[in-house]
């Protein structure tokens, strides 16, 4: 193999987001005609990097370089034209045109009257799909290709920008296994016409089949860059977690009761296949997985804010009915949502009406509320927890983050519940409030409740739990105990 | 395990490409069905009027399906029949000249689109609303320029009165042979120009399309103007026909106008559809109409089954939304 | 991080910037009212005053229940023609059966079953309600005058009948005893009981209100039956000041109405919006129109203004959510 040029480097990129340091200064250089991966954990700062790449986010400092010269990438349409393509998850394609017009979507080939030259459009899409050995008929309205040969679409496009780089996050997620080796196939192709590609994914047995090169990142920073051929899967896994616990977990609750919630078979139209699991009173299950796994998808569908196809949810013996969340809420079961300010929060209500929202009926008689007991309630949450907020009457859109998850978990502790689902209760909170989060998760235990965790983060998987299940495509991969749990046996069963 | 999409997804799909082939199937099988319900239906006559009125609003259907391919609606141009006809009568009676009272006339047509697209592309205000809201202030103030009375026309053009009454060779209304033109061009502007693409894209997918370079400021704003001039092109063949400027003019139009075309498989949502689907579900409209007239079934009965239409059609629309 | 600004304080949630609405609400309506009485002296007149209260009365009945939808972030466009349907079935059952109650009854019992076929429509149909209501109102209208071409005289002149629209209690009309008495009943349970919680909650994250154990679809279609249901006891009151049930009736009231509570502070979005934003809104529209009709002007204007102030009502809505959206950085 010839000598491969350095294409596409960034040198010392680093970014902020309001409170968090999503990218530390990092580099990262991607060579003409080579496979190079990018792994990390979720918020290792793998999609902060490609979203700068791509024009959507700007850099706060740092360089980008181009075939050695300096760039800037002030929009999407600056990264396209520079030769720079990125191929997200949602797939940026317009669903009501054509496959061709998709491919020549920035400009159509006209002829000399203006008019569309379909004849030439159509030919010059046929012309790359070959190139890289696809057969679909470039007329075809693109909403109706599957999700795979969308993927195509987008590479097609970025062929038809002569794009020397193409990125790819995160690919595989929706493909069946027959799909992913097309895909394969097709960045072959992509590498040995020149181009180079940058692949996001966390999984290492695809890494390890189709990469060259791999940049590990964790917590913002580049850990190391490795030549595939020179190192083995563990050595990445420990890259991207090593290191050190250093938080403590306050842990008091001890000793599990009954078994409180049954889960059997459970699946779902588009994600979970046959999940079954069972939590006890006082103890805490932490469900870990990666991007994708379907962590999120497993908690709706407990709680019935998700139709389910097949499977059985019991709470203390009694059959929950599939898909109410009435019905939920009555049997006990408490749900706080990955997603505070979408779909657990009302932001237009106060901190007060926000917590007792599903406990009203406590505080009225005949409908009446009594706005005294209620307020009272309340406020002693508001103690307990020390939620930081002027009143209770305060818009609680105006709290910060924490104070927001602290407000929705008072909401569940101020009701008799027998099972709380927790999904990323510490997702974008700072250091401080999260201790006291997992004092209140031990709380709850304590109390009685079965309580599951939902986390990315494995420093507070391995500190809260006691009983871990690894989940990864839709299925639980894993089932580890506090004492023999370690973070390469976690990840190995997330990925696999 | 299917990766791409679920059997509701595939089913949905399916069922759209059957959309415009069905509705072709469904026009013709209602054609058939009046054919023998009513000894009136199959004559020329009656076959010609049909033609006529399904001209009118097949113009109107046009640029009303620009829109929503854009993205945007415009509920609106019903009241649009009333308003453009004021210019038009009333210049025609002081000059004696039909072709002096069409400029005023478009220009409102022009003018009213304007407007509307404006106050949604820069003064981001839904379309559903603005349109809303104009439906009634245009209708308001027709009420209130002419007092609630029909002005008659007194200029005896003849041009005017052949426009909306004429048939060339004795069935070929004037107006068909306009809607024909509109169609035609049109269509073309869908199809092989950038800026028809464009309307695709930006109606499928606005960030998108943004983020390629087009401007769905731009876009939209000029679908409102188009779809207001068509919808003048419709109000000046009908104040032909009412001949004169009525304030009644229009009611319930542009009801008809959207759920035909949401029929016709022109989606609410932007992105999709086409003309020749719109004209499928311009005719189906108009076959039933034209049937339920034919068989004494009152404008109040036909009032209730457009009604009933368009809650089937727009919730046939959400669900195949739905599967995509 | 969040910013700490406004809200707060003793009175209410975002206390500041709702308050602050409704004052400047009652300083347009006074000024409206300044204005016309310069125009016109007998405006202030005690006649005048309760003429326009007694009218008002329909709407802001009406108003009632669009208020409660437009919280739960739905609307009814259907409820000018529900009006007419409802004079014409009143009227025509009081002739058949000599019976007030029962007329009533009927004209309420459409106004219940309308309201429950658009909540279905809305819920299980997933059909937009601006839509789904335009095409009730097209279904109705059509409806009534299939029933009835021409107008429903009153054969029988009862007094109760006569009574509901134009009798008196003391000084005051009977038609502003029933606005009063519903709109306190429902302020009470709009702002203090689980009901009206439970709305709020629905329009403003219909998710989190699911998770809170409310069923969203049932409290819907409920409030589609309530709005409906009030906007049919204006139909009664309409047709018993008009002595008799006409066909072409109602016919802009919806846009009214809607204009009017968005006017006072309801939003389209849902989650927000009170009472006595809506009773201050739909005030000043009537005074508008009392004014064009005191002035002399020509009353068509009247939906002229519904329409623009419909316009201008939603555009001022988008601009005071986008300035609550600056006020937080998170």
């Amino acid at each position: 193999m010839s000598e491969r040029k350095i294409i596409l480097e960034v040198r010392n990129i680093a970014k902020e987001f309001p409170g968090v340091r999503a990218l530390g200064g990092v580099d990262l250089s991607v060579l003409g005609g080579e496979v190079h991966a990018l792994v990390g954990e979720n918020g290792a700062g793998k999609s902060t990097l490609i979203k700068i790449l791509a024009g959507v986010y700007q850099k706060d400092s740092g360089e980008i370089l181009f075939e050695g010269e300096l760039i800037e990438l002030h929009s999407a349409h600056d990264s396209l034209r520079r030769g720079i393509k990125v191929v997200f998850q949602e797939l940026a394609l317009i669903k009501g045109l054509s496959v061709a017009e998709n491919v020549f979507l920035e400009s159509f080939p006209l002829r000399r009257n203006r008019t569309i030259d379909w004849k030439t459009m159509i030919a010059s899409t046929r012309e790359i799909l070959d190139s890289i050995g696809l057969d679909l008929d470039p007329m075809e309205q693109v909403g109706r290709l599957t999700v795979s040969q969308q993927q195509m679409v987008e590479i097609a496009r970025a062929l038809s920008h002569e794009a020397k780089v193409v990125i790819m996050d995160e690919p595989t997620s929706a493909l069946t296994p027959n799909e992913i080796s097309l895909l394969f196939d097709v960045i072959r192709k992509l590498k040995g016409m020149g181009i180079g590609i940058l692949y996001v994914s966390h999984k290492l047995e695809e890494v390890f089949e189709l990469c060259d090169r791999a940049t590990v990142f964790r917590d913002g920073l580049r850990i190391s860059t490795r030549a595939i051929a020179e190192t083995d899967q563990k050595e990445i896994v420990t890259d991207m977690v090593g290191r050190e616990i250093t938080t403590l977990f306050p842990r008091t609750h001890t000793g599990r009761g009954e078994k409180v919630l049954d889960v059997r078979g459970l699946s779902t139209a588009e994600k979970l296949k046959g999940v079954s699991l069972e939590v006890h009173s006082g103890e805490v299950v932490g469900v870990f997985g990666l991007l994708g796994a379907g962590r999120t998808e497993l908690a709706k569908a407990i709680f019935g804010l998700d139709g389910v196809t097949s499977g059985a949810i019991t709470v203390r013996g009694a059959r929950l009915r599939p898909g109410s969340t009435t019905h939920s809420a009555h049997a006990g079961l408490g749900l706080l949502t990955e997603d505070r300010k979408g779909e657990g929060l009302v932001l237009q209500m106060s901190v007060g009406q926000n917590m007792t929202l599903p406990s009203l009926r406590e505080f009225s008689t005949a409908g009446y509320i009594r706005r005294g007991a209620e307020s009272m309630r309340a406020q002693s949450f508001v103690q307990q927890l020390s939620i930081k907020t002027p009143s209770l009457k305060h818009k609680v859109e105006y709290l910060s983050g924490g104070n927001q998850q602290k407000v929705l978990l008072a909401r569940w502790l101020m009701k008799k519940l027998s099972v709380i689902i927790l999904d990323e209760p510490t997702r974008g909170i700072d250091v401080g409030a999260k201790v006291e989060i997992h004092r209140l998760i031990d709380e709850l235990a304590k109390g009685g409740l079965a309580v599951i965790v939902m986390t990315s983060e494995m420093p507070e998987l391995l500190g809260v739990s006691d009983r871990i299940l690894v989940m990864s495509n839709g299925r639980i991969t894993g089932e580890i105990g506090r004492a023999e749990a370690t973070q390469e046996k976690i990840l190995a069963a997330a990925i696999a | 395990m299917q990766s791409s999409g679920n059997i509701q997804q595939g089913f949905f799909k399916r069922v759209s490409r059957f959309n415009e082939l069905g509705l072709l199937v469904v026009a013709v099988v209602l054609f058939l069905f009046f054919s023998f319900g009513s000894p009136y239906f199959f004559k020329v006559k009656n076959l010609s009027n049909v033609l006529g009125q399904i001209s009118l609003t097949m113009i109107s259907a046009i640029g009303l399906s620009l829109l929503l391919i854009c993205g945007e609606v415009d509920i609106s141009i019903g009241s649009l029949q009333a308003v453009v006809a004021l210019p038009l009568l009333l210049v025609m009676n002081a000059t004696g000249s039909f072709w002096l009272g069409v400029v005023p006339a478009l220009l409102t047509g022009v003018l009213v689109g304007l407007i509307n697209g404006l106050l949604v592309t820069h003064l981001k205000i839904n379309s559903l609303i603005v349109t809303l809201g104009m439906f009634y202030l245009l209708r308001g103030f027709v009420y209130f320029a002419t007092g609630k009375v029909p002005i008659s026309d007194r200029s005896n053009d003849s041009f005017f009165f052949q426009l909306g009454n004429g048939k060339l060779f004795g069935f070929l209304p004037l107006m068909a042979i306009v809607m024909i033109v509109i169609f035609v061009v049109f269509v073309f502007i869908l199809r092989q120009t950038t800026y028809g693409r464009r309307i695709y894209a930006v109606g499928g997918n606005p960030e998108v399309a943004r983020a390629v370079g087009m401007s769905p400021e731009r876009l939209k704003l000029s679908a409102f103007v188009i779809c207001s001039l068509l919808a003048s092109v419709s109000a000046i063949l009908l104040a032909s026909r009412l001949n004169s400027a009525n304030h009644l003019a229009g009611q319930g139009f542009e009801f008809q106008v959207v759920a035909a075309a949401v029929m016709g498989g022109v989606s609410l949502s932007g992105g999709v559809g086409t003309l020749v689907g719109a004209f499928a579900g311009v005719l189906i409209f108009g076959l039933i109409q034209n049937g339920m007239g034919l068989m004494s079934v009152g404008t109040e009965f036909q009032l209730v089954v457009t009604g009933v239409i368009i809650i089937a059609a727009v919730a046939v629309d959400a669900l195949r939304n739905q599967g995509r | 991080m969040a910013v700490n600004t406004a809200g707060g304080g003793k009175l209410g949630m975002g206390s500041r910037i709702i308050l602050f609405n409704e004052v400047i609400l009652v300083s347009v309506l006074l000024f409206i009212c300044v204005l016309i009485s310069v125009g016109s002296p007998k405006f202030f007149s005690s006649t005048n005053v309760l003429n326009v209260l007694r009218d008002s009365s329909m709407d802001v009945i009406a108003a009632i229940g669009m208020t409660m939808l437009l919280i739960t972030g739905e609307v009814d466009l259907s409820i000018g023609s529900l009006v007419a349907f409802v004079g014409v079935i009143t009227m025509d059952v009081i002739n058949k059966t000599h019976s007030v109650a029962l007329g009533v009854l009927a004209g309420l019992g459409l106004g219940l079953l309308t309201g429950f076929i658009n909540g279905v429509v809305r819920t299980k149909l997933k059909v937009n309600s601006l839509i789904g209501t335009i095409a009730m109102m097209m279904v109705l209208r059509g409806g009534v005058y299939i029933y009835r071409v021409a107008a429903v005289q009153n054969y029988h002149s009862l007094d109760a009948f006569f009574q509901i629209g134009n009798g008196y209690v003391g000084f005051l009309p009977i038609p502003i005893l029933i606005m009063a008495v519903l709109y306190v009943a429902f302020l009470f349970l709009v702002t203090r009981t689980v009901v009206g919680r439970r709305l709020y909650a629905s329009g403003g994250n219909a998710t989190a209100a699911r998770i809170s154990g409310i069923n969203v679809d049932r409290l819907k279609i409920a409030t589609f039956m309530t709005a409906s249901l009030l906007a049919a006891v204006a139909g009664v009151i309409l047709v018993s000041r008009m002595n008799s049930g006409q066909p072409n009736s109602g016919q802009g009231f919806e846009i009214s109405v809607v204009a009017g509570v968005i006017l006072g502070g309801t939003g389209l979005g849902g989650g927000e919006g009170t009472l006595i934003g809506t009773l201050i809104g739909v005030f000043i529209l009537k005074v508008i129109n009392n004014g064009i009709i005191l002035l002399g002007w020509n009353q068509d204007l009247q939906i002229v203004i519904a329409g623009a102030v419909l316009i201008v009502a939603v555009y001022l809505d988008n601009k005071r959510k986008a300035a609550r959206a600056r006020i937080i950085t998170t």
